[in-house]
């Protein structure tokens, strides 16, 4: 088990003062048999009515009305959590699964459909060939290799860049340019093991990485918002593949929304009521550190913002 | 009640729809042969339907024992040619005829009129002054067919049996034609080969569709990857495979229909198949083998939609 | 009527001809008095017609009181052991039966034939009516005519209260012997008029004494069957072997109780041509009521005095052989040479119980368009009556109209045509 805590910081600075539409908050992670939140807190400034929803994948969804125009919009989420790993990394796939192509079993095929459909045209075939090229080289077509060689071949075939401007390459554009930010590599991902068949999702969130973390109280890495898949494997579930580092399972990762395509899971999004000039920037600073957990005598505090 | 559907007409239904395929496919080849597919001395060659349809050994040996030579008269009058264009309408009249209360009044009305039609072909119908009349009425005849179908034919189970054998009929069509594609990729002058290109792109109707979809040149490989995963053309083995499993998945979910894994792995198999089977670099070897593939995919597909549907009890 | 494929085969010949029946357009009509006396008439019939068969087959008090002759039912070839001891639910054998009525030079209403198996016709009567609706449709205007739209639905009604006790919602299936049989046409059209599967032999199985479809589903129960398949065929191994039109064991799961057959097994006894001359004391004897409807005077020759009538005067009487449908091997003495008059005297003297005759009734004729402009033609009435619990009879019927001069015969089977039937309200 692991004690996290993740301080998220979206500013966004205008001209001049500008009113604001409504905004929609995507930051509160998925809580679940591998994820308990134990302390949240979201402020905004200037102030905010917030309400909380769930959208159509049961994320938690905040919708901030901010009552006052400001030339500044600070979005700040911090929260504790407890995150509990799986371990294990062989994945208890059913035997039917095991080998590619397979088909999903009669009860899950509805709710699967939209997720193993590509979105992206690819007119002149070049993702498709790109799979094709992992799948020649996967040894008897067996399903966990293929997919854990494409998560590798991403990382290593694909020049990563942070692009912090919203939208998401197309994945052919990903091909084209040879480049990409998580949230492209993802997409990219996405579409390559839907063409032959799986069921894939979107994961926006945030990654632990204790290279960035230091020490217990030392200093930390400036971090973004992290994007990785889901794919669904019978008998396993849906399991966590992260192009942009390469690895598989998810024992880093906390989720915070699950989309069937990214433009459905942002972290933040919203409008302000003015010119395009008077827009200055976007700022985001994520802090992911680990924290020793209480034992039954409590010898640390819990790390506050 | 009526959501009841006896196995023996389900199967009634299906041949129904494969065999009008079958009939407007027949008079689509024969026509574009006569008009493009010339021999060097400038009459029509006839011998390339038989390959198209694998039929080179079945009529030369038909051939020895009636003393027949006419390929044309083979794929269009002879009744002991179980592929002629007189065999396949009666078959279709037939399958109709067993289901002809399921069917709508326009429906067999109008395969009725198709029928007798037929019926009064005569050697004169394929005379080479009047062939290309006669494969546009046939044409149009299958499509008034499907028009009809289209317009009256209720969306019960029946119609998604009928589509599929549609469809399944279609894309065997497609894949058929592709067949020729090997032969030009082995070729390498290409001022004939654009006319025979061209030639195998009208045999599917899709001369102009391509030209919209390319219409700066293309790379030979391109009229292949059109032809077999062209989402927008209506003839594409892809279109027509998504198409069957549309109305497989729609006798579940609408229809109550208890779902068949047999059917399903094979149409997810042919799937896979289609999408990952044939390189980027595409040589008549490759396509050859590929094409073959596809054939037995949409055999097996066919095969398990008859073992799961039409032999029940 | 081609194009629409309403046909009706005829038999002769190796290859079936599908030939369309000839529709007059000129309508029959039938005033709401005359029609009255019919319909009444029909109704007491066919109750009488199904106290006997319950009652022949089950105590034979009438055989014991000796109002009919026990030989003629016991030894009779459509009388089925089989059924002995066995009730139909509600006591219904007979749910669906064609009267054959004329109309005698007196204006008078008379049965000539009771059709008790397997009855047709039912779909030219309402396809004439579509027909002249179509055709002419002001011609009706203001006219008030019984409408015959609803025989599908009477009919499914009927036959949903037969269905075996206990169960709710019972499926219905039109049993057929398939495309190559005449009535094929009616067959499909009954299917769909009254909204249930047309099934053949091959499509029904029999597991455990119950009666199942095969469709895309798997199997499926089937409570009440409809059958246009005559006794023998029913069930290879219950009756015919060798035929492959029926269902294994279909027999079985009728007498169980497991599924209802209509019309029931063994009616044939009371369509029989001899039989026929007694249905005025079958009413008699079951309901204690003249009948409505009365019988054209029959010599039944098994009885010695009938057989001594018919040879006396054979030049002028209509001689009917017992076993034979759809007008076949009818000798009409007037019409007859002298050559076959005295064969039929041979087969009469070596084979009464096989005869009937009747004098020929001066069939009433209706106008009729002919190639020569509009001429009488001689016409009969074949009104359907539908039984579940009670009794529906289909207001008109099918109008036969023997379409060559003077010709008496009227059966489709040997090229007669229709007319609409029109019953005023």
């Amino acid at each position: 088990m692991q004690r996290l805590t993740v301080e998220h910081k979206t500013i966004y600075r205008y001209r001049k003062p500008v009113r604001f539409g409504e905004h929609r908050l995507m930051l509160r992670p998925r809580e679940s048999h591998d994820l308990r939140l134990l302390s949240s807190r979201l402020v905004i400034q200037p102030e905010a009515t917030v309400r909380w929803m769930h959208d159509v994948f049961s994320n938690s969804v905040a919708v901030a009305e901010i009552r006052q125009p400001a030339s500044e919009l600070h979005i700040e989420n911090i929260f504790v959590l407890d995150r509990y790993p799986n371990e294990d990394q062989t994945f208890c796939i059913d035997p039917y699964a095991k080998k590619l192509p397979f088909s999903y079993s009669a009860r899950e095929i509805p709710d699967l459909g939209r997720n193993i459909e590509r979105h992206h045209p690819d007119p002149d075939r070049k993702v498709i060939e790109w799979t094709r090229e992992r799948l020649s080289l996967t040894g008897d077509m067996d399903t966990e290799d293929f997919l854990i060689g494409v998560t590798r071949d991403i990382r290593s075939s694909f020049r990563y860049e942070v692009r912090e401007e919203p939208g998401v390459q197309t994945p052919v554009q990903t091909l084209e340019l040879g480049s990409g930010s998580c949230r492209d590599y993802a997409l990219f991902m996405m579409e390559a093991v839907r063409s032959v068949g799986l069921a894939a999702r979107f994961v926006s969130g945030y990654l632990y990485d204790s290279a960035l973390d230091g020490l217990k109280n030392g200093t930390v890495g400036a971090g973004a918002t992290h994007a990785w898949v889901q794919v669904y494997l019978p008998g396993a579930g849906w399991v966590e593949f992260d192009p942009t580092n390469g690895s598989h399972g998810g024992s880093n990762l906390i989720p915070v929304a699950v989309a069937r395509d990214p433009s459905q899971a942002m972290p933040v999004s919203g409008t302000y009521d003015g010119d395009p000039e008077d827009f200055l920037g976007m700022e985001v600073e994520v802090e992911v550190h680990s924290v020793i957990a209480p034992s039954p005598v409590a010898l640390e505090p819990e790390r506050r913002a | 009640m009526s959501n009841t559907l006896l196995a023996r007409f389900a199967q009634n239904v299906f041949w129904l729809g494969r065999y009008i395929e079958r009939v407007d496919n027949l008079a689509r080849i024969l026509d574009i042969n006569e008009t493009y597919a010339r021999e060097s001395h400038g009459s029509p060659d006839w011998r390339r339907v038989l390959e198209i349809y694998g039929d080179t050994e079945r009529f030369d040996a038909s051939r020895v024992q009636t003393g027949e030579h006419d390929v044309l008269n083979f794929y269009v009058l002879d009744t002991k040619n179980f592929g002629s264009l007189v065999s396949s309408v009666n078959m279709a009249r037939e399958n109709a005829r067993s289901i002809r209360h399921l069917i709508s009044t326009e429906m067999w009305t109008q395969l009725n009129t198709f029928h007798t039609r037929v019926l009064q072909l005569t050697q004169r119908d394929i005379w080479p002054t009047h062939i290309s009349r006669l494969c546009k009425e046939m044409k149009e005849a299958c499509q008034t067919f499907e028009g009809v179908a289209e317009g009256t034919f209720f969306r019960g189970p029946a119609w998604h049996f009928y589509s599929m054998g549609k469809y399944i009929e279609r894309a065997d069509q497609t894949t058929r034609v592709l067949y020729l594609g090997c032969d030009l990729l082995e070729e390498d002058r290409d001022a004939v080969n654009t006319v025979r290109w061209n030639a195998l792109l009208r045999s599917v109707a899709a001369y102009h569709a391509f030209r919209w979809v390319r219409p700066r040149g293309h790379r030979r490989g391109d009229i292949i990857n059109f032809l077999l995963h062209d989402e927008g053309f209506p003839r594409s083995v892809k279109l027509c495979v998504g198409s069957v499993e549309i109305h497989i998945e729609n006798l579940v979910l609408r229809r109550g229909q208890p779902r068949v894994p047999a059917v399903e792995n094979a149409c997810t198999h042919l799937n896979f198949v289609l999408e990952t089977g044939l390189g980027h670099e595409i040589s008549a070897p490759a396509l050859r083998s590929f094409l073959d593939q596809l054939e037995i995919g949409l055999i097996r597909v066919s095969d398990e939609i008859a073992a799961a549907y039409f032999r029940m009890g | 009527m081609f194009d629409l494929g309403i046909t009706f085969t005829v038999y002769s010949g190796e290859n079936s001809i599908d030939r369309t029946l000839p529709f007059d357009v000129i309508p029959r009509v039938i005033p709401a008095e005359d029609w009255h006396r019919i319909d009444t008439g029909v109704r007491q019939r066919v109750a009488a017609i199904n106290l006997f068969l319950h009652d022949i087959y089950h105590d034979q008090k009438i055989l014991k009181d000796g109002v009919v002759p026990s030989e003629l039912v016991l030894g009779n070839a459509n009388y089925r052991s089989e059924m002995q001891g066995f009730s139909p639910q509600k006591g219904t054998y007979v749910h669906i039966c064609g009267t054959d009525i004329v109309r005698d030079d007196r204006g008078l209403f008379r049965v000539l034939e009771d059709n008790a198996r397997t009855p047709s016709g039912v779909s030219y009567v309402i396809e004439n009516r579509h027909l002249m609706m179509r055709s002419f449709p002001d011609l009706a205007e203001g006219i008030p005519i019984a409408d015959v739209d609803d025989y599908g639905r009477q009919l499914a009604k009927a036959l949903a209260e037969v269905a075996p006790e206990g169960v709710s919602d019972p499926a219905i299936a039109l049993m057929s012997p398939g495309v190559f049989n005449s009535a094929y046409f009616e067959h499909i059209f009954l299917a769909r008029e009254m909204g249930v599967p047309l099934v053949e032999g091959r499509d029904l199985v029999v597991e455990r004494d119950r009666v199942y479809m095969r469709t895309i589903k798997g199997l499926e129960p089937v409570h009440v069957i409809y059958r246009r398949i005559d006794d023998e065929f029913l069930d290879p191994t219950a009756f015919l072997k060798h035929s492959a039109l029926g269902v294994p064991g279909l027999f079985d799961a009728y007498r169980k109780g497991n599924v209802t057959l209509a019309n029931a097994v063994g009616t044939g006894v009371a369509d029989d041509k001899a039989v026929y001359a007694y249905i005025p004391r079958i009413i008699r004897y079951y309901l204690a009521e003249d009948p409505i409807l009365d019988n054209v005077p029959t010599h039944i020759c098994r009885e010695p005095e009938g057989l001594a009538f018919t040879l006396e005067h054979l030049a002028e009487l209509v001689v009917k052989p017992v076993g034979e449908s759809g007008g076949y091997g009818v000798i009409i003495g007037p019409h007859a040479s002298k050559r076959v008059l005295a064969d039929l005297r041979r087969k009469l003297k070596s084979d009464p119980d096989n005869f009937i005759s009747q004098p020929i009734v001066n069939l009433s004729v209706c106008p009729t368009l002919t190639r020569t402009g509009v001429e009488p033609r001689h016409v009969d009435l074949r009104p359907f009556a539908v039984t579940g619990e009670s009794t529906w009879v289909l207001p008109g019927g099918l109008t036969r109209v023997a379409l060559r001069r003077g010709s008496l015969i009227v059966n489709s089977s040997q090229g007669g045509g229709s007319k609409d039937t029109w019953v005023l309200v």
